[in-house]
């Protein structure tokens, strides 16, 4: 078994990012994609629904094992209320398993992990190497952190609801948005001052719970990866991205919708500069493109890519229309240097 | 004295000159009207909003063809059916965005159908008519169905539109007979209410039109 399968991280560091992502060229989102036999296969749960088994070791103090169970029973039921995703969980129990186990069951729990003082929780995934077959996705929560499961939060306590939703949106196959804004911290990391995406790497700050609700964005990713019937209704806006005639890797590309408000974003994932964002509602979208110099970009790519982040924060003066169940054709978006 | 009484013009205004229906067809100029305002926000660790951009959008204003055929119901109402077309901008523009200069408008041009019908009523004798005997003033209520397509034609969204106004129509010249009685010049004033085609919500969305058409009379 170990001799086929090969675990995969996506470390969720909601303080800082130390993600692993391997996007795949051209997609709608930054979905989780494997090499196998020299193709990207989508790293998706390929029958539904994904069972999931709860750590008996799961509690720390201010939170039970009951109390770690429910929280995570909430969040997997918020991404299972999405409307037009297919996506449903099972719960398999109480389990003596930890969390990175080779075991063949997805195991969530808490560990205690002091030497990732940036990570609060890690998602990782074992996959079949020969058939990019997801078999077993497991997420820890570091114990080294102090955790709440307060309704309205605690203060100086990371919320495990929010946590918990973040990191099943890896679990989905989800990575990370880069839909929020930070500034510099004194001693290193960022702090998150606003963010739109629940799959955004870095962490409202302890005692917040901002992050129970999915926003536009995540619920586009997740319908994209298990789409309902209703989904079918929705379109896609897709184009490139160039400098001086060169198309680049790693615009964060945003489509808003000024008839709802809603940000749905993608990037661009080859050296063509092509992206596409799927998911959106048919109508007329404004398209922002900017550089991707909110998180560290290896929460987003491979730290082995080199994202350029030299260029200025373009809007497009055309509006781009996103018709319902296809997409709006290829736009060219220009950029120039800072 | 009984040569000039035989040479004297048919009397105008304040009856309708003979034939049952007209053709018209002319040039209307639509208003345009604002479709709203709408923040890009993020939320915050506070649960509070914080904006990143804010935009603002109009459909624009924009020349258009309009075609009537008009029905003679009685001595003071006529029953019009109407068809129109015109291409209205949408534009949506950016501001406040802290990243980005100034203000950018992102624009697109539409394509408007509409398709419809009004009543016209005739108002009795006035001051106007007594000076211009063969001009008429008129009083008009319609609705259409109205159909909008966006740029490129790949997504095309419904709506009606209702309209009150009113207008003048003048006779250049009538025939008792023979198929064609007489052909004018028509102008019409009116305020529309758009629901539901290129809108943001729900509401009526109220606009100005003004219209000069040729009609033929039979």
């Amino acid at each position: 078994m170990t001799c086929s399968h090969r675990r995969v991280r996506a470390a969720c560091a909601l303080v800082a990012a130390a993600c692993v992502a391997r996007p795949l060229p051209a997609a709608a989102y930054l979905k989780f994609g494997v090499t196998v036999g020299g193709r990207q296969v989508t790293l998706k749960w390929a029958q539904t629904p994904p069972r999931y088994f709860v750590s008996a070791r799961s509690s720390v103090p201010g939170v039970g094992v009951a109390d770690f169970e429910a929280a995570v029973a909430r969040a997997f039921q918020r991404w299972t209320d999405v409307p037009t995703s297919t996506i449903t969980y099972q719960y398999g129990g109480l389990t003596l398993a930890r969390p990175g186990e080779d075991d063949g069951s997805s195991t969530l729990g808490f560990e205690s992990r002091p030497e990732l003082d940036r990570v609060l929780a890690s998602t990782s995934f074992l996959v079949d190497r020969t058939s990019g077959a997801l078999i077993e996705s497991d997420i820890f929560f570091n114990s080294s952190f102090t955790w709440s499961v307060s309704a309205a939060g605690e203060t100086g306590r990371y919320d495990l609801e929010s946590i918990a939703l973040h990191e099943i949106g890896h679990f989905n196959g989800l990575g990370h948005s880069a839909l929020g804004e930070t500034e510099l911290r004194e001693g290193g990391g960022r702090r998150v001052l606003s963010a739109e995406a629940v799959m955004f790497p870095i962490a409202f700050s302890a005692g917040s719970i901002a992050g129970r609700t999915l926003k536009a964005d995540d619920i586009a990713g997740v319908s994209d990866l298990y789409p309902d019937a209703a989904f079918s209704q929705k379109g896609s806006l897709s184009g490139r991205v160039s400098r001086n005639g060169q198309g680049f890797i790693g615009a964060h590309v945003v489509a808003f919708d000024p008839a709802t408000g809603e940000l749905v974003a993608g990037f661009t994932l080859n050296a063509q500069g092509e992206f596409s964002i799927g998911g959106l509602s048919p109508g007329p979208k404004i398209v922002r493109v900017e550089p991707l110099d909110d998180a560290d970009t290896d929460s987003f790519f491979s730290s082995t890519q080199s994202i350029d982040l030299d260029f200025k924060v373009l809007i497009l003066d055309r509006l781009v229309v996103v018709p319902r169940g296809g997409d709006s054709g290829r736009g060219d978006l220009t950029v120039i240097r800072k | 004295m009984a040569i000039v009484a035989a040479a004297a013009p048919p009397a105008h205004g304040q009856t309708p000159a003979a034939g049952r229906f007209e053709l018209g067809g002319g040039v209307v100029w639509l208003g345009g009207s604002t479709l709203g305002q709408r923040d890009a926000t993020e939320t915050t660790a506070a649960g509070s909003v914080s904006r990143l951009f804010s935009s603002s959008s109009r459909e624009g204003g924009a020349p258009g063809l309009e075609a009537q055929v008009d029905i003679r119901v009685s001595r003071r109402f006529d029953a019009e059916a109407f068809a129109s077309f015109a291409k209205p901008s949408l534009s949506v523009t950016v501001a406040n965005d802290s990243e980005v200069a100034g203000s950018t408008t992102a624009t697109e041009t539409l394509k408007q159908y509409a398709v419809g019908g009004r009543v016209l009523w005739y108002v009795p004798s006035t001051g106007l008519q007594r000076t211009m005997p063969r001009a008429r003033v008129f009083v008009s209520a319609g609705a259409a169905y109205l159909r909008q397509l966006h740029e490129g034609e790949t997504l095309g969204v419904s709506g009606t539109l209702f309209d009150v106004g009113g207008g003048l129509k003048y006779m250049f010249r009538t025939r008792a007979g023979g198929h064609l009685k007489g052909t004018g010049l028509r102008g019409d004033f009116r305020v529309g209410a758009q629901r539901k085609g290129i809108a943001f919500d729900d509401s009526l969305r109220f606009a100005p039109s003004v219209g000069v058409s040729l009609f033929a009379r039979f």
